[in-house]
């Protein structure tokens, strides 16, 4: 079976996961949401057999074009939403995680962007470097969307429209609570990811617009992480921070990692062409 | 031989004849819709009465089966009979017989017989037939109803299944629809939205300001939920102390009551003062030292309290006693609106009873032997 099949599959799974969170709402079902975990557990497994087929393919960890990137940050999605969300039983994050990973999966496999490229040689560090973003982003992501459920309840509690299906919702400070603490694990691996990057850049040339960039995101996050202690923003503004700020990620994303040099996944690379001295195959 | 023969054959056709009566699924009696309170109590039946009341049931109206229902609301009976107008007719000398009374029982009785029965017992048990629709207490007291005549080996087949199928039902009924969910009362909203905003009480804490009825059963509601610190400010201070005595908690004076605002997650207030006594100036410093944490203020008091303004700052939620009555409110409609779909889901448990009931007559005696379930 060919790699890129699984990706469909977990992207119908995430899809099934979705559309059952949506008829939940609309029918007023009171069931758990266990279907639902069911569904995104099996697109998270068949993401992770789509990552270990193509891993073993390339010889690489499998975030070497854009496709296996996007791919790796829905399976990021949806490890910190299974870590997450099942020990506090927020389901309700999972269906609103589900259509954003199913659409990142499908749109991945019809654009045209996997494309297999050669790779710099600087070894493991750069599979770090690339897997700890990943899941930092993957970590802030969940963090955005219980941060917009967070907005969306405080809005419902100020209104005082609480009757009605809002029973279903998760506390906001059970929300508040998993909000601060992906936003704490988040920026520990962005940290980390990025400190390994600076690393690597220091072995070749640096690569400016990705780390103005990349510092850019780091600053953002460093701000909203001493939000709270520091700054006495509220809840509802750090939300709001981590709300914009993985949009922020999200929508430029692709169009700098297509300005950058270095992470045009090697082709562009210094001394890395199809024939470069940095180059694995 | 001859002889024999001829009595074994007479004893079979006795049993034929028994068992080729019509049995019938009846059941009836009282309620709070039909009768009054005053009478309601004077014919409820404690539980140790029904090694007493039960068989006297079971002559008076005839039946082979019984149950009795007895609670505030209601004193009902499910039985399996061969005649079922002789069971109509006995429920009123059973009532006369055993409390001694006269009344017009006719009145206010009521009569159901096969599918109606079940139907009734199904809703009863769901808590639809309820004074307080989706109320759970009553789903205990029919099962406890239905073990005491269990236990006085007043059921048998039919009641066994009946029974046991309308529990199955009735948590299907709980579990799958909003029947049970939204508090009706005004402390009970304000526990539930204390919930909603910090998920698990325990550990929180919860300030009263003024000590009228109202915040008083709200403080025990939240007590109830596992809040660990309490504090009461009164203007007098006597008051406070003799109202932390039965919650265990702790009196302050009126002076400090500002000061402790900034450590309490909840404050309740039902004071008679006649402004505000919490207003935007005074609550934004301690905003401030709370870092974010939400405070929930609850307005009981008519003048308000709290200036109705502080609702617009971050991370302070302001309800007040109208507020919480049009959540109840609402709560309330919900669960009336929640009816239709709890009976489209106890439908496939009464048909079930029914087609099994069918099926059991034919296979065990022939066409002729169970009483018809399916109409009224």
């Amino acid at each position: 079976m060919e790699d890129r099949l699984w990706l469909g599959l977990a992207g119908l799974f995430a899809f099934l996961g979705a559309l059952r969170g949506a008829y939940m709402c609309g029918s007023r079902s009171k069931e758990s949401g266990r279907l639902i975990d069911l569904f995104l557990l099996a697109a998270w497994g068949c993401q992770s057999v789509f990552l270990y087929l193509r891993g073993r393919s390339i010889g690489h960890c499998p975030i070497t074009n854009l496709l296996e990137t996007v791919a790796f940050l829905g399976w990021a999605l949806f490890l910190m939403y299974l870590l997450v969300g099942s020990a506090y039983r927020l389901s309700v994050l999972g269906f609103c995680t589900a259509p954003v990973v199913s659409l990142l999966d499908f749109a991945a496999l019809i654009a045209p962007i996997d494309r297999a490229k050669p790779l710099p040689k600087l070894g493991w560090p750069l599979e770090v470097h690339g897997t700890a973003l990943l899941l930092a982003y993957g970590a802030l992501g969940i963090g955005a969307v219980a941060a917009l459920l967070y907005l969306f309840e405080d809005r419902t509690l100020k209104s005082r429209r609480v009757a009605g299906w809002f029973c279903t919702f998760p506390a906001l400070g059970d929300l508040l609570v998993v909000q601060r603490r992906l936003l704490y694990l988040g920026f520990v691996l962005l940290t980390a990811g990025l400190l390994v990057g600076v690393l690597l850049s220091a072995r070749g040339n640096w690569d400016w617009v990705k780390l103005f960039w990349s510092v850019g995101v780091w600053l953002l996050y460093l701000v909203l992480v001493c939000a709270r202690g520091i700054l006495h923003w509220s809840p509802r503004r750090i939300a709001q921070g981590m709300v914009c700020g993985f949009l922020f990620v999200l929508l430029t994303f692709w169009l700098i990692n297509s300005w950058s040099r270095a992470h045009d996944f090697g082709s562009h690379l210094p001394g890395c062409g199809a024939s470069g001295p940095l180059c694995e195959r | 031989m001859r002889g024999e023969r001829a009595a074994l054959r007479t004893v079979k056709e006795a049993v034929n004849q028994r068992r080729g009566d019509m049995q019938f699924l009846v059941g009836g009696g009282l309620n709070f819709e039909k009768s009054p309170l005053e009478l309601r109590e004077r014919i409820a039946f404690r539980s140790e009465e029904l090694t007493r009341a039960l068989p006297l049931l079971r002559q008076e109206l005839g039946l082979e089966e019984a149950v009795l229902v007895s609670t505030c609301n209601r004193v009902e009976y499910v039985g399996i009979t061969l005649d079922a107008k002789r069971c109509r007719a006995g429920w009123s000398h059973f009532l006369e017989s055993y409390h001694g009374f006269q009344a017009d029982w006719g009145t206010y009785s009521e009569f159901r017989q096969g599918r109606a029965c079940v139907e009734h017992l199904f809703e009863l048990v769901s808590g639809l037939r309820s004074m307080v629709i989706g109320e759970t207490e009553i789903f205990g007291q029919v099962k406890a109803a239905y073990e005491a005549a269990h236990r006085l080996q007043t059921t048998g087949l039919w009641l066994n299944r009946l029974f046991q199928t309308s529990f199955s039902a009735a948590k299907a009924a709980r579990s799958r629809t909003f029947i049970t969910r939204g508090n009706l009362s005004v402390s009970s909203v304000a526990v539930e939205l204390a919930e909603r905003l910090f998920g698990d009480l325990s550990g929180r804490s919860v300030m009263v300001l003024g000590a009228g009825e109202t915040s008083e059963k709200t403080l025990r509601a939240l007590e109830g939920r596992g809040v660990s610190l309490l504090l009461v400010a009164n203007r007098t201070y006597g008051r406070a102390c003799e109202l932390m005595k039965e919650l265990h908690g702790e009196a302050i004076l009126w002076s400090e009551f500002l000061e402790r605002s900034a450590d309490v997650d909840i404050v309740i207030s039902s004071t008679s003062a006649p402004h505000y006594i919490l207003t935007r100036e005074k609550l934004l410093p301690l905003l401030s030292r709370r870092k974010g944490d939400p405070l929930f203020l609850i307005d009981l008091a008519v003048p308000r309290d709290i200036d109705p303004s502080v609702n617009a700052l971050d991370g302070l939620y302001l309800y007040n006693i109208d507020d919480l009555q049009s959540i109840a409110r609402q709560n309330r409609e919900d669960r009336t609106a929640e009816i239709a779909r709890c009976r489209r889901l106890l439908e496939p448990y009464i048909e079930r009873f029914t087609k099994w009931a069918e099926q059991r007559q034919k296979r065990s005696h022939g066409p002729n032997v169970m009483g018809d379930f399916r109409t009224a």
